[in-house]
């Protein structure tokens, strides 16, 4: 047995690329292609601010626009300040050119409200952020979020205006804008002003109805069911269904005006409580003058009409002792009056006629107060109880002259006509008290005695029955003499008896008239 | 003595001589009974002041009256003319019914001494709920000289006249 050496190995000199390596280089290719691809599609990373986090979990909640997934939240914080929270969205590329300026960012999650029902879907889904695109130039990357949607879209063509009304109004965000009943627009925001203490609305007027708002446009509060009392008795004033269940805001051109010229965006209204005030505004060209009554105004409150004779021609504008400076007691002592300020105003005087200057009016008002011009309260609503002002002419009354009180006229007054019949009541009442009242009772009270034994006598008692008699006798004697009666023939015979001896009598008469002596010597021939 | 006597004698004989007696005139002589009810139930008349007297009033000349001492109403003037109409108007309503009463006035029933008769007055016609009729009349006849019996009795026929008139005028409906 031999051994056989060992072939000497050959080394055969291959390529240094191993096939081997083929599935890890391409796994490695791919890992790197889907690496790229990832960081190819991602978004930058915006912050977004919200009052809340409710519903907004980490990488789960997403970011739609148009129900299209373009980013997930990544984190959720709370702010420096913690009264907040801050959601970091990772974008995707292609949600990129959404992030403007103006663009707004919101949580849609289910909502319950006067408004209706949203946000259903999300019960399941869960809550996920929307984004409304606004304008303006990309790059932004910090965000307010809204906490809910906004009312209108950044697409929707209008007009934005500024309203503003000393209360709030109960309106809120999403309220109507209505013109004539029709829903036109929205509130969008609702801030309270604390510089000048007012309420901002902003409201949004969708194109075309946008037109319908010019520079002589009034806003007012339509809101719900308005009761009013006042001296022309009760009023009612209902709104549309939508606005009496969630309120609204109405606009219009008052009557008679020249509507304007159309307002840009960002136009400021003044919100009025109710359509009424917006009608009062239309007067301004106004004369005070200052009414000092002797009497209680209860009843008088600022806004009542001032009329004369029934034709309303101005306004109570102020109610109070406080028109006056404290120095009142020092220009008139004596006087405890209780000044009312009233406004006259001038357009409804002078309405569809040529135009009176104050200048003018005032004269005329002098003049009338010297004829006898006077100012009165009057009861307007006897189931309120509401006054107001009634002027007329008492020619009657003396010639005062023309008081100035802290710059105001004096415009006389006389008593109205419920103190005067009170007055006159008194007198009454006193005239009434200064007679012998109790004198006289115990006059009656012996008088009643008296009557009373009168009645108790006897042969009082019989008075009746023997009346009685007598009617019947009376009655029984005037059947006797009626014309059917038994005694009224021979009655009816002697009348006509006399008659006929007065028909012969009248020629008796005549010839002794004419010869005294006939009945001797007879009459001629 | 006896010449003494002879004036008082003389008086007395002149007082007992009596003038001729005076004559009493019928308006209505009632001769015919013509109708027996009718629609007028009553007729008042009321006559001129110079008419209520017995004495038939002659008119002359210048409105005089003078009273005739001869010729006298046997019956009272009123009467006698208010039974003449509410005859003769019954006879001509006699085919109406009706509750009527009529109230006359008469201002003249003249006899004149050259023969004109003037008679003249108001009627007013009532029914129980009240004028349904109203009216004048002023009717004159010329029937010359004649006696005033011939004139009373054409006097009367002046009356019937007047009566037929006012028949004639009540209206159809009440």
């Amino acid at each position: 047995m031999s051994e056989e050496p060992l072939e000497a190995a050959r080394v055969v000199k291959t390529g240094r690329f191993s096939s081997v390596l083929i599935l890890p280089i391409v796994a490695i290719a791919i890992g790197i292609s889907m690496v790229w691809y990832h960081y190819a599609t991602l978004g930058p990373v915006v912050s977004i601010h919200f009052k809340t986090a409710e519903g907004v979990i980490e990488g789960k909640t997403q970011v739609r626009f148009r129900d299209v997934i373009i980013g997930v939240v990544e984190k959720v914080a709370l702010n420096d300040t913690l009264n907040g929270v801050v959601v970091q969205v990772q974008m995707e590329k292609a949600g990129e050119p959404l992030l403007k300026d103006s663009s707004r960012f919101w949580v849609v999650r289910p909502r319950v409200g006067v408004g209706g029902v949203s946000g259903l879907g999300t019960l399941l889904s869960g809550a996920y952020i929307t984004v409304d695109p606004g304008s303006g130039s990309e790059g932004t990357r910090s965000f307010q979020g809204y906490e809910q949607q906004p009312v209108t879209d950044s697409s929707t063509k209008g007009i934005r205006l500024k309203l503003k009304s000393q209360q709030a109004n109960s309106l809120k965000v999403g309220d109507p804008v209505l013109y004539h009943g029709f829903e036109v627009g929205r509130l969008e925001t609702v801030n309270l002003d604390v510089e000048r203490r007012e309420v901002d609305y902003q409201a949004f007027i969708s194109a075309p109805y946008d037109r319908l708002v010019t520079t002589r446009t009034q806003f007012w509060n339509a809101s719900g069911v308005s009761l009013k009392t006042g001296p022309d008795g009760f009023r009612v004033e209902v709104g549309s269904l939508m606005s009496l269940i969630s309120g609204g805001v109405a606009f219009d051109v008052p009557e008679g005006l020249d509507p304007g010229e159309p307002v840009k965006g960002h136009h400021q209204f003044r919100l009025y409580q109710d359509s009424d005030s917006t009608r009062e505004r239309q007067y301004k060209v106004v004369i005070k003058y200052l009414l000092m009554f002797d009497e209680s105004i209860r009843g008088l409150t600022a806004g009542a009409p001032v009329e004369y004779r029934g034709i309303r021609v101005g306004t109570v504008k102020e109610v109070a002792l406080g028109v006056l400076p404290e120095t009142y007691e020092e220009i008139k002592p004596e006087s405890r009056s209780i000044p009312v300020l009233i406004d006259f105003e001038l357009e409804r005087v002078t309405r569809g006629k040529e135009k009176t200057s104050p200048e003018t009016f005032a004269k005329m008002m002098d003049q009338s107060i010297h004829e006898g011009l006077r100012a009165s309260l009057k009861t307007g609503n006897l189931i309120t109880g509401s006054m107001l002002v009634d002027m007329d002419f008492y020619p009657d009354t003396p010639d005062v002259s023309i008081e100035t009180i802290e710059g105001y006229k004096v415009l006389p007054t006389i008593k109205s006509d419920i103190v005067r019949y009170k007055e006159d009541a008194s007198a009454i009442l006193a005239k009434l008290k200064a007679l012998p009242l109790a004198e006289t009772l115990v006059s009656i009270r012996a008088l009643a005695n008296d009557t009373r034994g009168l009645v108790n006598d006897p042969s009082m008692r019989q008075l009746p029955g023997r009346l009685d008699q007598s009617v019947q006798s009376l009655q029984q004697l005037l059947e006797d003499y009626s014309s059917q009666g038994a005694l009224y023939p021979g009655l009816s015979d002697s009348v006509r008896s006399v008659q006929d001896l007065l028909w012969q009598m009248q020629s008796l008469i005549r010839t002794l008239n004419e010869k005294p002596n006939a009945l001797i010597f007879g009459q001629d021939r | 003595m006896f010449r003494y006597l002879v004036f008082p004698i003389a008086v007395f004989l002149m007082a007992c001589s009596s003038p001729s007696p005076p004559t009493y005139l019928l308006l209505n002589p009632g001769t015919e009974i013509l109708t027996v009810g009718g629609p007028v139930k009553k007729v008042s008349v009321r006559l001129a002041s110079y008419l209520q007297q017995p004495q038939l009033a002659i008119m002359l000349d210048n409105n005089e009256v003078q009273f005739s001492r001869r010729y006298y109403w046997a019956e009272r003037l009123d009467l006698a003319l208010a039974g003449l109409i509410q005859q003769q108007m019954n006879q001509v309503l006699a085919n109406r019914q009706g509750d009527w009463s009529v109230a006359m006035q008469v201002y003249r029933l003249d006899f004149s001494d050259d023969g004109t008769l003037v008679l003249s007055g108001e009627f007013e016609m009532r029914n129980r709920k009240g004028t349904i009729e109203k009216g004048a009349f002023n009717l004159m006849r010329d029937v010359g000289r004649m006696s005033y019996p011939g004139q009373v009795a054409e006097m009367r026929m002046l009356v019937l006249e007047v009566a037929k008139q006012m028949a004639q005028q009540a209206p159809l409906n009440e």
